[in-house]
């Protein structure tokens, strides 16, 4: 058994080892201060910080009033090269274009139909999103040299990182060879995918589907 | 400086300095007191433009891009009256038939508002029913260049079939509201533009017009004699003609058309270049000149870090700078405080902002300062929230 585990370890990742290199010395650094409010008040006496150095801040905790861990989660899945900028455009270009359509049809309805329109384009993503959150993954797992697609179970986390992962796939896929933009198709992804609509959620009851055909398989999650 | 140009803007400056201390508008009405021009609402304030009048202007595509999504978005064109688009005003006010044409070039950072306050001018001179001459882009004609056809007129000349058709046919669909005015003034004499095709002496002047967008091969050559045509009137007192060149520091700038022998031609070889740079020399009456010293020909656009130029002498070089001596340069600026707050109170009331933290005072104070109080990047970070 622990001939395979090792087995298993030594072919699905890609290195065992935790990090041997960090910029940071986990001994002399400590976390920033993001929060506005918490930065104008004094160090507890007892904080590390005071006498310790403190890491640079993420260009994505800038305390913005725009902040929304789910946008800067989504701009991290679509970064391509690490080109952070330029996802960070596409992605704030497709809630431009969310905005733009859902205030025309705001604009359009009626004073009661209007209740019932969101606007706020970081409101519909995040909705987005959250339909389109799978409630399993299927990981191949080998036993006697063939792989099997084992449905397994993920948390909360994961399952938000594996909607934006088929999001930006499918966004990608459409995208390329120039047929539309970017952030075109995920703006259209987005608002289909708040209503349970699109190719996304087409994709994640794909998944759903397959893991029910393999359930057979779920003894082989070790 | 000739005198009669000095004359001209001192005069202009005069009134300018009086309109924005905001003293009276008496001085300007008397000095032009037969057609007064109507008013532009005081600087801080906004105003709307029409939707047919927007559109018969042309504005969808004058405007910057971002504006011109706004337009189609919010179904509105509303615009802050800023003191550049005052000053413009106000030395159109001063424009007559015995002064030579007022040159105005407006200047300034990225996205501080030069194209949007040359078009708040055009929109001004339909007002006043001026007639208008409106170059979207002059990097259109030394960069945009699709067709060449060498000129039968001059040769040597490079002549641009499309931009020449484009141009009038802008130029008629932007001057609908005078169009019976045109109609009634002629031409000074015969235009023999090819062996068939004639314009007679005493014809209306948009037949030229009409030549023009009907035989591209001609076009150019119909821009050059409109214009001289309008110079000829404006100068008799018909009427009075704003021309509005974007980019106008492109007019001596690089181009991208080729020569028979592969080498780039030079801007003074292109017969629109030519014919717009003789509409803004100053030997005519009756008409204002409002350029844009636009840094797009001189900077690169990957480049995220350089610090470009952005002065009238720097862009235009020493022989614009030359040729459009004696001017008024115009600075286009930031937003101050009161103005950001202008934008953000009707972003409010026009229901834009819609994230709930856009809203609060906080949201407020954050806009201003993360855009560094410049336009473009207000409405960039409004467009989002």
């Amino acid at each position: 058994m622990t001939s395979k585990l090792i087995k298993f370890a030594q072919k699905r990742c890609i290195s065992s080892t935790p990090s041997t290199f960090n910029m940071y010395d986990p001994r002399v650094f400590r976390e920033p201060v993001s929060d506005v409010n918490q930065l104008a008040k004094p160090l507890d006496s007892a904080d590390d910080r005071n006498f310790l150095f403190v890491k640079a801040m993420k260009s994505d905790s800038t305390p913005v009033f725009y902040r929304d861990s789910v946008i800067d989660k989504l701009v991290r899945v679509c970064t391509k090269d690490g080109e952070k900028e330029t996802s960070r455009r596409n992605v704030l270009g497709a809630l431009e274009i969310i905005k733009r359509r859902q205030y025309k049809a705001w604009a359009k309805a009626s004073d009661e139909e209007k209740k019932n329109i969101t606007v706020n384009p970081f409101e519909i993503s995040r909705k987005a999103i959250k339909n389109c959150r799978p409630l399993m993954k299927l990981q191949g797992v080998t036993r006697g040299g063939t792989t099997y697609q084992v449905p397994f179970p993920i948390e909360e986390p994961e399952a938000e990182f594996r909607a934006m992962k088929m999001l930006r796939d499918i966004c990608r896929a459409r995208a390329r060879h120039g047929e539309t933009h970017f952030k075109d198709i995920l703006a259209t992804e987005l608002i289909a995918a708040s209503q349970n609509e699109g190719a996304t959620i087409h994709a994640k009851q794909e998944l759903h589907k397959t893991c029910e055909a393999n359930r057979a398989y779920a003894h082989y999650r070790a | 400086m000739k005198p009669c140009a000095e004359l001209a803007s001192h005069v202009a400056r005069r009134v300018a300095v009086r309109r924005l201390g905001g003293v009276h508008r008496h001085f300007c009405t008397e000095a032009k007191a037969e057609s007064s021009l109507s008013l532009l609402p005081d600087a801080g304030t906004l105003y709307e433009m029409e939707m047919p009048v927007a559109k018969q202007l042309n504005m969808r595509t004058h405007l910057p891009s971002s504006l011109s999504k706004q337009m189609g978005t919010l179904g509105e064109v509303v615009t802050l009256v800023r003191e550049p688009i005052v000053e413009v005003a106000s030395c159109m006010r001063a424009v007559n038939k015995t002064f030579p044409t007022l040159r105005l070039v407006l200047w300034g950072p990225f996205g501080t508002g030069k194209t949007v306050t040359l078009n708040q001018a055009v929109h001004h001179a339909y007002n006043n029913n001026w007639a208008i001459i409106n170059l979207r882009s002059a990097m259109e004609l030394t960069r945009r260049v699709k067709e060449i056809e060498m000129s039968s007129f001059v040769s040597g000349r490079i002549n641009d079939p499309s931009n020449a058709v484009a141009f009038l046919q802008n130029f008629k669909q932007q001057n609908q509201h005078i169009w019976k005015l045109l109609g009634e003034l002629l031409t000074e004499r015969d235009y023999e533009w090819s062996k068939s095709e004639k314009t007679l002496k005493d014809k209306p002047i948009t037949e030229i017009i009409e030549m023009g967008i009907s035989a591209p091969f001609l076009a150019s050559d119909c821009v050059g004699a409109l214009f001289r045509e309008l110079r000829r009137h404006a100068t008799a007192d018909k009427l009075e003609v704003l021309v509005a060149i974007d980019d106008a520091n492109s007019l001596w700038g690089k181009t991208l058309v080729k020569r028979a022998d592969r080498t780039y031609a030079p801007p003074s070889d292109l017969t629109l270049v030519v014919h717009f740079r003789r509409m803004i020399q100053n030997d005519w009456m009756n008409g204002c000149v409002l350029m844009v010293a636009d840094k797009k020909e001189v900077a690169d656009a990957r480049d995220e870090l350089g610090v470009s130029r952005y002065t009238p002498l720097e862009l235009f070089g020493e022989e614009g700078f030359e040729f459009i001596e004696p001017f008024l340069p115009i600075e286009t600026t930031n937003y101050t405080e009161s103005e950001s707050n202008a934008i953000y109170n009707y972003y409010v009331k026009k229901n834009w902002l819609a994230t709930e933290a856009a809203r609060t005072e906080e949201g407020r104070k954050q806009l201003m300062h993360l855009s560094a109080f410049n336009p473009f990047y207000y409405e960039r970070l409004c467009a989002f929230n």
